[in-house]
């Protein structure tokens, strides 16, 4: 990979911003016992999540290539077990992600659309965008950032007369056990974990700058949605399905009665984005797979299959037990510490040697 | 090869239109009922709701809204619960109820408010209903308001929205909206509204029009004054001016002081108010600090602008304690006590749980006011 089709550092901040912000911005986990303890669990898990993508960075610094890559410099059978793991995870990822885009428009539209077809309209759009290069998919992700960040301008603008720092409370049966479920929670849903593991490689910047600005940045901006939620709306953030939707129907000014027509706009666009990053990514492993596989294909695949999973049972309507069932943090976990840390530590004799090429170009 | 791919675009398209037409499935604007207020009130075996629905055609007139005449319609209907109540409206109107337009809910007098989640949940529940959507109470029954056809704006609900919004500003009473109701700890001030109905002759040549003789009857709205929810209370204008400085929701206000003979009309603005709770010697310690600017009607030395401040300040000061020694003895929280409580002491909350009345009862109230006279 040339560096004019690498991955910038922001480009790549971005794209896991996008996919983080998404989730934050559909819904707040059903643990949620109050919105200040939510705050330091997601500040801790923010400090363990520096700890978790460690190894991942120490990877890339001493064999200056992604899990995927490095696995192929010990044997076959691991690249291709390592390969097989991170599509996995990629096409659970995209199926809960193409469900929650078309259960949710349902919710938030006003329309008589069927899933299927909010399933294929998003289907469509992701598959364009993720067959295009990395670096166009960060262009994307810089573009849904800018127009989150500006979303929760209006928003918070709109809503700054109904903040009340008051709200911010600790009167709670068992803080440290909603603190913890809080950081648990957001570590569940920090699948742009994986997506730094698989991409950091591919960046013009360094690893490890780019991981602590991301992580930075993560916190702050999770961190800034989950205070506006807490001291606008405070005890009503935890009991309604949908608070920042919620937030923006509320926020007016002089120009638009509500807001929630901006929050769509963003979240529609950072769903996209963080899609189109999956399939991308889902189709790089298929095709490390199956060689012989074309581009084309590869996409295809990666997209059709999470979303023929994902509408029996949007189509059924039994789409809310799944998305309101608790994420498990163990496959993060895996992906991102314990399979960077044994490629770390097994003799990794030929790092330095050139990974395949046909695959680094692809990314 | 190229251009056959891009060919292929134009039905892929054109299907794409069709398909995202909803396959016929879509309401037209004809058949949607854009609900503006909702009237919530008590019946035998549930709730009665009436609604008000925008009517575009005004009678006689050339576009679609003629504000000289009102353009609603109400709906009434009964259910268990109001989410039952509202789908039978639906069938009744045979429209689409949209309610992405409600502005007012108006609640009678005999609902209850004590678990004000399950009395709104068809508001949770919809997409479409602000949770800034404005609450008031009425006097009698919220069916009586919503049935009144005000034809002073374009439509009644808008009306009646301004009443409230510019009472609430001018502190006639405190303004309350959804979000303040399901926030509160069981207590909340909202306007109070009441329908007034005037007799009036028919004059001779209204008569020959309508070709009905005898009287007419007038009806039109006004603020009661200030409901307590859970309570049966209601502030006088006063007391709201006090509470909406005490819930730090006052913005202007107007007080006459006796300076020496003669009486000064000040208009009040700039109002804001900072709360601290302590606990000094085992007790809670509240201290409402508010600051305001009295501009009066007529020029005043500096001797007479000192009496001035001190008039209102001292008249505003006994009036916020009166009002919230008297109202948490009672345990009717609603200046947001108990979240400050939450929020400083946490743990002195959750032991007494159980008992927040008795918490609420055992707050020491003291108010400075800070005049400065422009």
């Amino acid at each position: 990979m040339n560096n004019r089709s690498r991955l910038s550092s922001a480009a790549l901040i971005c794209m896991l911003l996008s996919a983080r912000i998404f989730a934050v911005l559909t819904f707040f986990p059903r643990s949620t016992e109050s919105g200040f303890a939510s705050i330091i669990g997601i500040l801790l898990s923010t400090a363990v999540q520096g700890l978790l993508i460690f190894p991942v960075v120490r990877l890339v610094k001493k064999t200056n290539t992604d899990p995927l890559s490095a696995s192929h410099n010990i044997s076959s059978p691991l690249e291709k077990a390592v390969t097989a793991a991170f599509l996995l995870f990629f096409l659970y990822d995209a199926f809960l992600d193409i469900g929650s885009m078309a259960y949710f428009t349902d919710y938030f539209f006003s329309v008589n659309m069927p899933r299927a077809l909010t399933v294929a309209c998003c289907l469509l759009t992701a598959l364009y965008a993720a067959r295009l290069d990395s670096p166009v998919i960060g262009r994307l992700a810089q573009l849904s950032i800018i127009l989150t960040c500006l979303m929760l301008l209006t928003v918070a603008a709109g809503s700054a007369e109904r903040i009340d720092v008051t709200r911010f409370d600790l009167a709670i049966p068992h803080v440290g056990k909603a603190i913890f479920h809080a950081a648990l929670a957001d570590t569940g849903r920090c699948e742009c974990l994986v997506l730094f593991a698989f991409y950091a490689a591919h960046t013009n910047g360094d690893a490890a700058v780019t991981a602590r600005r991301f992580l930075i940045a993560k916190g702050t901006i999770i961190c800034t949605i989950f205070a506006l939620v807490t001291a606008v709306l405070g005890s009503l953030s935890l009991n309604t399905p949908l608070p920042v939707f919620t937030l923006a129907a509320t926020s007016e000014n002089l120009i638009t009665e509500r807001s929630d027509a901006l929050f769509l706009l963003a979240w529609i666009f950072t769903g996209l984005v963080k899609l189109a990053n999956l399939l991308h990514c889902a189709a790089i492993c298929i095709r490390r797979l199956f060689p012989k596989s074309t581009h084309f294909a590869s996409v295809m695949a990666a997209g059709i299959l999470p979303a023929a999973a994902a509408l029996p049972l949007l189509l059924i309507y039994k789409w809310e037990s799944i998305i309101c069932s608790e994420r498990s943090i163990v496959p993060i976990i895996v992906l991102t510490f314990i399979l960077p840390l044994i490629l770390l530590r097994t003799d990794t004799r030929s790092a330095d040697a050139p990974s395949d090429p046909s695959v680094q170009n692809s990314v | 090869m190229q251009s056959g791919k891009h060919i292929l675009l134009i039905p892929t398209a054109v299907l794409a239109c069709i398909m995202c037409s909803s396959f016929g499935r879509s309401i037209s604007i004809d058949r949607r009922g854009l609900v503006h207020a909702i009237g919530i009130d008590t019946a035998e075996h549930g709730y009665k709701v009436t609604m008000q629905i925008f009517q575009p055609t005004g009678g006689g007139a050339d576009t679609a809204v003629d504000s000289t005449k009102p353009n609603i319609t109400v709906a009434v209907s009964e259910g268990r619960t109001v989410g039952e109540a509202i789908s039978a409206a639906r069938s009744s109107t045979g429209k689409e109820l949209f309610f992405g337009h409600l502005q007012l809910i108006c609640i009678g007098r005999d609902v209850s408010l004590a678990d004000p989640y399950a009395l709104f949940a068809f508001a949770l529940g919809d997409k479409n209903i602000s949770p800034a959507a404005e609450l008031c109470m009425a006097e009698n029954t919220a069916s009586e308001l919503m049935e009144i056809r005000l034809s002073e704006e374009e439509i009644s609900s808008e009306a009646l929205s301004g009443v409230l919004k510019l009472s609430g500003e001018y502190t006639e009473t405190v303004s309350c909206d959804l979000i303040t109701l399901l926030t509160s700890d069981g207590h909340a001030a909202m306007p109070m509204l009441t329908a007034l109905s005037e007799e009036k002759q028919n004059s001779s040549e209204q008569k020959e029009d309508s070709g009905d003789s005898g009287t007419e009857v007038s009806r039109s709205i006004k603020l009661k004054g200030t409901a307590v929810t859970e309570s049966s209370d209601v502030l006088d204008r006063q007391q709201a001016t006090a509470a909406a400085m005490l819930c730090g929701k006052a913005d202007k206000a107007c007080v006459v002081s006796k300076i020496g003979n003669f009486s000064v009309t000040s208009s009040l603005e700039d109002i804001s108010t900072h709360r601290t709770i302590d606990l000094k010697n085992g007790r809670l310690l509240l201290t409402n600090r508010i600051t305001l600017t009295a501009r009066p009607d007529r020029q005043l030395d500096s001797r007479e602008s000192d009496a001035l401040a001190q008039a209102i300040s001292a008249r505003f000061r006994n009036e916020c304690d009166r009002l919230q020694t008297e109202m948490l003895s009672r345990g009717e929280d609603i200046f947001g006590i108990s979240q400050l409580i939450k929020h400083k002491f946490p743990e002195l909350w959750l032991k007494n749980a159980d008992n927040t009345d008795t918490l609420l009862a055992a707050v020491s109230v003291h108010t400075d006011v800070l005049v400065k006279v422009d």
